[in-house]
């Protein structure tokens, strides 16, 4: 038997968890990086979504294809894709670690006179780089918890540091 | 009236003081030592809470997943999210590994997690959660990893992009988080070598194998290079939901194991670290023996070596009342200093400990106290001593 291939159309076959599949559009642009040379990343544009999806592992299939294929390229290689699923030009944020789910509502956690406080939001998208877009609920300049030592219980006494381990800030401003 | 305990010991305060901080080190590792068990049992606490769960959904017929090995198939959660009472359903993985940092082996326990379900840890110190569906993790502090670091697990690399603190399992192995699917296939996704030569095996297999049938051999293969099983599946419960009743449904009908919060505690408190725990506690109450004897003798001896004193105390006409408080307050003051330096020291040598060390606040009340009853006992037997010391020692000896 012998395997006959278009190099001119090859795809890679990504697959995303279903959970944040949803936004993927044919169209979008993706970054690739191969296993292979890890340290460089290729361009490629999502060209198709797959109508059946991975029942088993709940992921759904999606082919991307380079926009400039790379010179050495094997079949079967692994390869990294992040796809650009939404641009938000001016968007509230705040960093994902804020972002808690106390009995299914997301919220942050605020410290009113030295106790902590759960404060409901609404949160729309969370970016790869860890945040999350406030569609409601939090103004600018208002502080939150963004890391603890230990689960946050309301009424908790807590103690404000800039960092718990150092290089990181702990509380940060919503923006 | 003149403090007689107080003026001996500033007659030899030195000799008073380094005995204080001798037996002060010796509470100091008896304190450790309760703290090392009070740490082992809180360890597999913490493993219980820091998932967030409320029930624990397992094979049947296990201890899982802590305590035995437990495999459920990763779809059983949807059967399980339609049991009256549940909220919420996360397909947890646990194994415990060995990663490379920089030459050095640290051991882990890798959880697979599925983010925004029960299972993930409940909060970071630094870092952000998991968001990419591949090749990230969140590491516990205990690892040494640092924000950024790329670290190779089995096949992988994956970049740390969150620190957490106080994740462990019940041996005390620092927790590493990775999405469920990566960690299913460290799991079960066996090396490179074994998996050519299971092809090569299967292959040379005539069942497997047959002229006529294209497409057999690929599909057993496939089969058995994934992997669908998950150890345990946390279960959140709706608020007012009976955990015993929710239980009792899944046990009855799924043909799984569910064991509530209280099943859990009793499971890894006093099934999986029973030994350990126990060992240490043997150990702890042989240490809080000797401790004992040792202050009774030092204050035994430390009366002893003042017969001559207490002679001539008797011998001018000191009361038998005013002999024994003397050698009572100076049980007391050396067991206080003892106690003292022994809090201290166990305080400052806690965090040096590899595993967790817990100082109870109520350990150390009992242990202040034991401490003080221990000299006032010892004192007992000193005071007799030294009433039965003849006054004529003082003179003719």
């Amino acid at each position: 038997m012998l395997q006959v291939i278009d190099p001119s159309s090859l795809w890679i076959k990504a697959r995303i968890d279903q959970g944040q599949a949803g936004g993927v559009r044919v169209g979008q642009s993706a970054e690739i990086v191969l296993r292979s040379a890890a340290g460089r990343v290729y361009r490629g544009e999502v060209q198709r979504v797959d109508w059946q999806s991975d029942a088993v592992t709940e992921e759904r299939i999606v082919n991307v294809g380079f926009t400039a294929r790379p010179d050495a390229l094997a079949i079967g290689d692994l390869v990294e894709v992040t796809i650009a699923t939404a641009e938000l030009a001016d968007a509230r944020w705040l960093p994902a670690a804020a972002v808690k789910r106390v009995d299914g509502q997301d919220g942050v956690w605020q410290i009113r006179d030295g106790h902590v406080a759960f404060h409901p939001l609404a949160v729309g998208i969370t970016t790869l780089d860890g945040r999350s877009q406030i569609l409601d609920g939090l103004a600018s300049g208002d502080e939150v918890v963004v890391h603890s030592e230990q689960a946050l219980r309301p009424d908790a006494k807590v103690k404000v540091v800039a960092a718990i381990v150092a290089s990181a800030a702990s509380v940060g401003g919503g923006r | 009236m003149i403090n007689l305990a107080g003026r001996d010991i500033l007659n030899g305060w030195g000799k008073f003081l380094f005995t204080g901080i001798g037996l002060g080190l010796l509470i100091g590792v008896t304190l450790s030592m309760a703290g090392i068990y009070r740490g082992l049992v809180d360890d597999g606490r913490v493993l219980l809470s820091n998932g967030g769960a409320d029930l624990w959904v397992v094979q049947r017929d296990t201890l899982g997943p802590y305590a035995e090995p437990s495999n459920v198939r990763d779809d059983a959660y949807r059967a399980l999210l339609g049991v009256r009472g549940v909220a919420e359903a996360g397909n947890v993985t646990y194994l415990t590994m060995q990663i490379e940092d920089q030459g050095k082996d640290v051991r882990v326990m890798l959880v697979g997690f599925q983010p925004g379900h029960p299972g993930e840890p409940g909060y970071l110190v630094a870092g952000r959660p998991i968001t990419r569906s591949h090749y990230e993790a969140i590491a516990d502090i205990k690892t040494g990893f640092r924000l950024g670091q790329r670290i190779r697990i089995r096949r992988h690399e994956y970049t740390v992009v969150g620190l957490t603190r106080r994740m462990v399992s019940s041996g005390g192995d620092p927790m590493v988080f990775v999405p469920l699917r990566d960690a299913q296939e460290v799991q079960f996704l066996k090396d490179n070598d074994a998996l050519v030569n299971e092809r090569a095996r299967t292959a040379a297999n005539p069942a497997f194998n047959r002229p006529g049938v294209p497409g057999l051999l690929e599909a057993v293969q496939a089969s058995q290079a994934s992997s669908r099983t998950v150890n345990v599946v946390m279960l959140r419960l709706a608020p007012h939901a009976d955990e015993a009743l929710v239980a009792s449904e899944i046990r009855r009908w799924k043909h799984l194991e569910a064991y509530t919060r209280a099943d859990m505690d009793e499971i890894l408190v006093a099934k999986l670290i029973a030994t350990s725990a126990k060992q240490i506690f043997m150990f702890l109450v042989i240490l809080a023996i000797v401790s004992a004897a040792i202050v009774a003798f030092i204050i035994y001896t430390m009366t002893l070596n003042k017969v001559r004193e207490i002679a001539v105390l008797k011998l001018i006409g000191a009361r038998n009342r005013t002999i024994a408080a003397m050698i009572l307050q100076q049980a007391l003051g050396l067991g206080a200093i003892g106690f003292l330096v022994g809090k201290t020291a166990a305080t400052l040598w806690a965090p040096i400990f590899p595993k967790y060390v817990l100082l109870l606040p109520g350990d150390a009340v009992l242990g202040a106290l034991l401490v003080l009853a221990i000299c006032a006992l010892a004192s007992v037997v000193a005071i007799r001593a030294a009433l039965r010391i003849d006054p004529a020692t003082a003179i003719g000896g």
